[in-house]
């Protein structure tokens, strides 16, 4: 089994085709694979595009259909998940002293995907500050966006 | 003249062992999909559909939903 931890730049572009969409589909699809994301990513999902809607890009009807696709989905078991609790919490406190320029979200992707350090995860996101910080702490990193292109 | 700066430990990062995080997972995940939202969308109607439609109706977007939350990450949103 190989273990990949997605933040939600990674996670948005199973359900909206852009750039990097077909490398993090074949990442889902795999079945040697267990994508893991943070539970903060839920949350993360739906406030995105909910705010879509509030601009009029789609229908509050295309935000319910997607979301409902996206729960049956954590409801088959397509991702695994990493709650935050309180030693996440200071994890992510302690990766903020040690990197300068990470803001929350991105200590928070950091501090989980430290976590599964023993699993040997890569991590996937587009997020270059995340993406140089997990590599600072000896995390493998894909950016789907540079992969077929 | 002012005090030289201290010198500073850094904090200890909680690393889990293999076997706490495997349990870590199957726990977190037990407890968001018991909380899901699944069976609430479908009693107000919404059903799941293949991944094909969600793409279709959500290429409305003509942006990067990905660029966007950089943006937000980086103060821009």
């Amino acid at each position: 089994m190989k273990f990949f931890y997605f933040d939600t730049t990674a996670l948005v572009k199973h359900y909206h085709l852009e750039l990097g969409s077909r490398a993090v589909d074949d990442l889902i699809n795999h079945p040697g694979h267990v994508v893991v994301l943070g539970e903060p990513s839920v949350a993360d999902l739906y406030s995105l595009l909910n705010r879509r809607v509030e601009t009029g890009e789609i229908t509050r009807d295309d935000y319910f259909t997607a979301m409902v696709t996206f729960e049956a989905e954590v409801a088959q078991n397509r991702f695994q998940f990493l709650e935050v609790d309180a030693a996440t919490l200071k994890n992510i406190r302690v990766l903020i002293l040690r990197h300068n320029r990470l803001g929350v979200q991105q200590g928070l992707h950091l501090a989980l995907s430290m976590e599964m350090l023993t699993l040997k995860p890569t991590v996937v996101s587009t997020d270059p500050a995340l993406l140089l910080a997990c590599e600072a702490e000896g995390l493998k990193v894909m950016n789907p966006e540079q992969e077929y292109s | 003249m002012g005090k030289p700066a201290r010198r500073i430990k850094e904090p200890e990062f909680n690393y889990l062992s293999k076997q706490a995080v495997l349990t870590k997972l199957k726990r977190s995940t037990r407890s968001i999909q018991g909380e899901g939202l699944l069976k609430y969308l479908r009693k107000n109607g919404f059903l799941e559909v293949p991944l094909e439609e969600v793409h279709d109706r959500l290429s409305k977007i003509r942006r990067s939903l990905s660029q966007l939350i950089l943006l937000e990450r980086n103060g821009g949103g």
